[in-house]
């Protein structure tokens, strides 16, 4: 008995230990970060400069700079219209495409589900130029720029290019719901569409609200096709990417940190926030083709 | 019958628009990406020239295309093993056991996957410095300075730096996947364990692991799609794939090759290449881990 | 859609078959002349797109210069567009048919953008801007060197605007006045034996800001050892430069100074990371390294980290013994204007005004700012005009320019002759970035010249014309 606990002491120990490893490599890197971004450049750069150091002053004017030179207000503006906007047209697409795939068997269904599957291995990393060619041949055709540099347009693309992924676990979730809820429903009168929108979707709430955060940080993060589609309505990661390319060349390592600060200091807000949400309604089921 | 067609047309409009939106911003493109591959096409002006598979004939005996293959196979294993290890074992501490600060720490795992690329390069930009880096300073200044490194110049650390980052980032990720499978597994599994009494090690083998052992098979397959993306964003920010092709990975190589180079044509075999290459292994580990799996 | 795209790279593909030698012009066809509206502004203004990349020149002295150009030229009114990313940001207007009328971007950046234009001859012969006139102002042979004529068939494609002497950079402190410590080496026999004095105080001989920037080392290397003929043939790929006794002088002696024995121990590291180029280049202030290949950029990109009390100088690479000339290399930034340009004539106007005696000046002037003191700083760009360097206020930068006329110095220009775009190959890596692997003991110098014969072959294989 006693031997077992003090065997039950040593292993928290070592638990302890690892946990708190990992949580310090993580929290230290953050908080310098914010640190960072207060000291001036002659703190980082020369003889007798320590990164562990304290800011010898908190210099206020890194953020100034930053958020003039990487256009935040109006790339934040930008970001929050797009992030929400994708939001919602992936949940109106994906909700019941996702229904449809799980809880109904009809010819095709294999094929789909296989096709939904594919999208998750096609890369956006390579498809984002012959998107962009695609859209400025539309505007060519159009005769002027219609679908490049247009919002609307970039919520649609993000929320066009996360439907695999957001499908594929809004299914999982609809498949683990017991069978026969629709059934009760048909009974009672209602159409399909009604018992999907009254019934069934609220039971997915939870894995809705996973969903919607995953791609809330998706889409707050991405700069690639950003970068490639957009010019005057930036985003603010493409912001914080442009300014880091003039910071870097400039090497003004201060206001570099700053602009990091700005763009995650939202995130771990919001994060923070919600953090409990994140972690429910997140079921994986296998991956069946 | 009406309502066997009230049914189909249900189908027809819960599918058509995703569907519709996928063909056109995904499938199409990638069809482009296809046809693209087998032209000779300049990066900046659109001339283009067909010539059949010669990209792919150039790509086989391209030995910096094999060494940015081995590279990202190489950050594809090491990346899944150790994330696999580090999660499934946060995650059942945080999930069954017992003890203080649990939420912390599942708030804390989670914060690298937040962060944007730019903010992690930003961040490991900062660590790995070598003369005023956070990770040789401290090293310094706990007198362990046998341990300092360059670590994003020696090229035989260089790449275990990378793959650092990127275990780094997706631990709480996986973590909390993993954790939602756990939570799902019903308890009486566990009095019935501690009855017998198997030991909480034996218990973790014996009933947690078996019983999540679905989660792990499928995110094996995001590991290998997230690592090949996320691989090539790390490293294009943290090294370019230096020193001399140490880190270079794939997508890496795609761009360098599409832009850099001009060769477009010949990146967009690169990009068809990856594509299959990440199908295939997909197919391959779904394959071998396909066992027999406890059913709850 | 679909139908549209696929009969375009029939044709597409069609148009090549019958026209084998000519890569360009093919896309091209039909919808350059969407923007043909945009060129003639409001009043019958005519509008002159100008691009330019924001280096360490900032943004001002574009300004200034399209001020004056306009100032000069009634009912123009220039557009600027200047940008840190501007290869990523033109590429996207170019394939958007965007076509802007002057670029200033340089060859050898990393993004390779000016060379793939050249690769895709989208770049105007722009000849006829250098008339007898405008040469007898220009420096002598500045024109002549492949950094002007990409393609050595005598045609100029790129104008040189600026220019910069390079070589070795060091603290002057350090090797004159009362704090002399050290001999100025001149051959590389005193270069290395300085090295193995340096060690002994603990000071690494060389360091490198990033690989690339060893191209004018190797430039002037290749001039050194074999003379300006081997060195012109090296640059259109001459088969036997590498395997010559020349070309061996050359790999022998740099695989030497880039081993950890002379190179100081963080430099790969750092050249690697983002923004380490900058800590390397710190080293030689703080007096860890002794030596560096830059050029007078240096001064002001440093300026911030630099103590007051510090000099720069800067010396040609070292001769070999019995040689009786140090070579320095030319670094010239290049300004051109796209085949598909808007107002050809009216960019080409713009070019030759690069060289007016108001832009000379207005270069001349240049002063870069300090974003965290709002400390203005001397920053002189120098036109490669006769005369203009005498101009430069005393001080390291006037004797630098002043240098590469002496006697005993011959003056190196140009850069490696564009060829078609090449599957799978990467030239910068395989010159430069092998001697990272040099220096962490991956590569030998073997291998490396090995490599470089086979790049060299596939180079000479596809050059332009």
């Amino acid at each position: 008995m006693n031997k077992k606990k003090s065997g039950n002491i040593v292993g928290k120990g070592v638990i302890y230990i690892a946990l708190i490893v990992l949580a310090i490599t993580i929290i230290v890197p953050v908080a310098w970060v914010f640190m960072a971004s207060f000291k001036k450049n002659s703190e980082f750069i020369g003889a007798g400069t320590n990164p562990w150091a304290l800011p010898k002053q908190m210099f206020v004017q890194n953020y100034q700079v930053a958020f003039q030179d990487a256009r935040m207000g109006e790339f934040l503006f930008n970001t929050i219209l797009v992030t929400v906007l994708a939001l919602l047209l992936i949940l109106v697409i994906a909700l019941p495409a996702s229904y449809a795939l799980s809880r109904f068997k009809f010819k095709g269904n294999k094929i789909l589900n296989l096709l939904f599957m594919a999208g998750l291995f096609i890369n956006v990393n390579y498809i984002v130029v012959p998107i962009f060619l695609m859209l400025s041949d539309w505007d060519s055709a159009l005769g002027f720029q219609l679908f490049l540099d247009n919002r609307f347009m970039l919520a649609l693309i993000y929320a066009a290019t996360n439907l695999p992924f957001t499908v594929y676990l809004l299914s999982s979730y609809f498949r683990s719901l017991p069978k026969g809820f629709e059934e009760a429903a048909y009974i009672d009168g209602c159409g399909y569409f009604k018992t999907m929108v009254k019934i069934m979707i609220p039971m997915a709430k939870p894995s809705i609200i996973t969903v919607l955060l995953f791609n809330f940080l998706t889409f707050w993060n991405e700069y690639i096709i950003a970068y490639t589609l957009m010019d005057e309505h930036g985003t603010i990661a493409m912001g914080l990417k442009n300014l880091m390319a003039v910071e870097r060349t400039a090497t003004n390592y201060g206001i570099m940190y700053a602009g990091l600060v700005i763009v995650m200091l939202p995130v771990l807000i919001f994060y923070i926030c919600v953090q409990k949400k994140l972690t429910e309604g997140m079921t994986l089921g296998g991956l069946k083709g | 019958m009406n309502r066997e067609k009230a049914q189909r047309r249900f189908i027809f409009g819960c599918l058509a628009p995703a569907v519709i939106l996928m063909a056109i911003f995904i499938f199409y493109p990638t069809i482009n990406v296809f046809k693209m591959s087998l032209f000779r096409m300049g990066a900046i002006t659109n001339t283009s020239e067909f010539v059949g598979l010669s990209n792919f004939k150039t790509l086989m005996q391209d030995k910096n295309f094999l060494e940015a293959m081995q590279n990202t196979i190489l950050i594809i294993v090491m990346v899944m093993i150790f994330t696999i290890v580090l999660a499934v074992l946060f995650a059942a501490l945080l999930q069954r056991g017992k003890f203080k600060g649990k939420t912390f720490f599942r708030i804390v795992f989670y914060i690298p996957n937040i962060l944007s690329i730019v903010v992690i390069g930003g961040i490991f930009g900062a660590i790995y410095d070598p003369s005023n880096g956070l990770l040789n300073t401290f090293l310094e200044a706990i007198h362990l300075d046998g341990l300092t490194h360059k670590w994003m110049g020696e090229p035989n650390i260089v790449i275990y730096s990378v793959i650092f980052a990127l275990v780094w980032q997706a631990i709480g990720y996986y973590m909390v996947m993993y954790m939602s499978g756990m939570a799902a597994i019903p308890e009486d599994l566990y009095e019935a364990a501690a009855l017998d009494g198997s030991s909480e090690i034996h218990t973790f083998f014996s009933v947690t692991l078996p019983l999540i052992w679905t989660n792990i098979r499928t995110t094996l397959t995001f590991y290998i799609i997230s690592t090949i993306n996320l691989s090539f964003l790390f490293v294009q920010i943290m090294t370019d794939g230096g020193p001399n092709g140490k880190t270079e990975v794939f997508l890496n190589y795609m761009y360098k090759q599409a832009y850099g180079n001009g060769a477009y044509g010949y990146g967009m075999a690169i990009g068809v290449v990856v594509f299959l290459f990440s199908f295939v292994l997909a197919a391959i580990v779904n394959k071998i881990t396909d066992r027999e799996v406890y059913e709850m | 859609m679909k139908a549209k795209l696929v009969k375009k790279l029939v044709a597409v593909s069609l148009v090549s078959a019958m026209a084998v030698s000519s890569l360009a012009g093919c896309g091209n066809g039909g919808s350059s002349d969407k923007d043909a509206d945009k060129t003639t502004g409001k009043d019958g203004e005519q509008v002159l797109k100008v691009a330019a990349f924001n280096g360490g020149n900032g943004e001002q002295i574009w300004k200034d210069i399209a001020e004056a150009f306009e100032a000069e030229n009634e009912g123009v009114k220039v557009e600027l567009d200047i940008s840190s990313e501007l290869d990523q940001d033109l590429t996207k207007k170019i394939k958007n048919k965007d076509y802007p009328d002057v670029v200033y971007y340089n060859l050898g950046q990393p993004s390779g953008f000016t060379e793939n234009m050249l690769k895709e001859n989208a770049v105007a012969d722009i000849s006829d801007v250098f008339d007898d006139e405008l040469k007898d102002k220009m420096l002598d042979g500045i024109l002549d060197g492949t950094d002007a004529q990409p393609y050595g068939d005598g045609k100029v494609y790129l104008a040189p605007i600026f220019y910069t002497p390079t070589g070795l950079w060091y603290n002057k402190n350090l090797f004159e006045g009362d704090q002399k410590k050290y001999d100025l080496p001149t051959t590389w026999d005193e270069f290395f034996a300085l090295g193995d004095q340096a060690k002994a105080d603990g000071v690494s001989l060389f360091t490198f800001p990033t690989s690339g920037y060893l191209d004018s080392t190797v430039y002037t290397m290749l001039e050194q050892a074999g003379g300006m003929d081997f060195y012109n043939d090296a640059l259109q790929y001459n088969a036997d430069t590498w395997t010559s006794e020349s070309g061996e002088k050359v790999l022998d002696t740099l695989g030497k100074l880039v081993s950890p024995e002379y190179t100081q121990e963080d430099t790969v590291a750092n050249a690697n990371a983002d923004g380490g180029f900058k800590i390397n280049q710190q080293n030689v202030i703080d007096g860890k390294a002794l030596f560096m290949p830059n050029g007078n950029w240096v001064i002001a990109e440093m300026a911030a980290s630099t103590p007051d009390d510090f000099e720069w100088g800067m010396m040609p690479a070292p001769k070999w013994d019995g040689d009786d000339t140090q070579a320095v290399y030319m670094f010239t930034e290049q300004m051109w204007v796209p085949k598909d340009a808007p107002n050809m004539d009216l960019a080409k106007e713009f070019v030759k005004f690069m060289y007016s005696d108001t832009v000379v000046d207005i270069l001349l002037n240049n002063t870069t700012v300090d974003k965290e003191t709002g400390k203005e700083s001397a920053a002189p760009i120098v036109a490669p005009v006769k005369g203009a360097a005498e101009k430069l206020p005393d001080g390291t930068t006037k004797d630098v320019y002043a240098s590469t006329t002496a006697d005993d110095i011959v003056a190196v220009t140009g850069k490696l002759a564009t060829t078609k775009p090449i599957e799978g190959l990467d030239v910068q890596k395989n010159i430069y970035g092998a001697t990272e692997s040099i220096n962490t003991g991956d590569m030998t110098v073997d291998e490396w010249q090995k490599q470089l014969v086979e790049t060299w072959e596939k180079c000479a294989d596809n050059l332009e014309q």
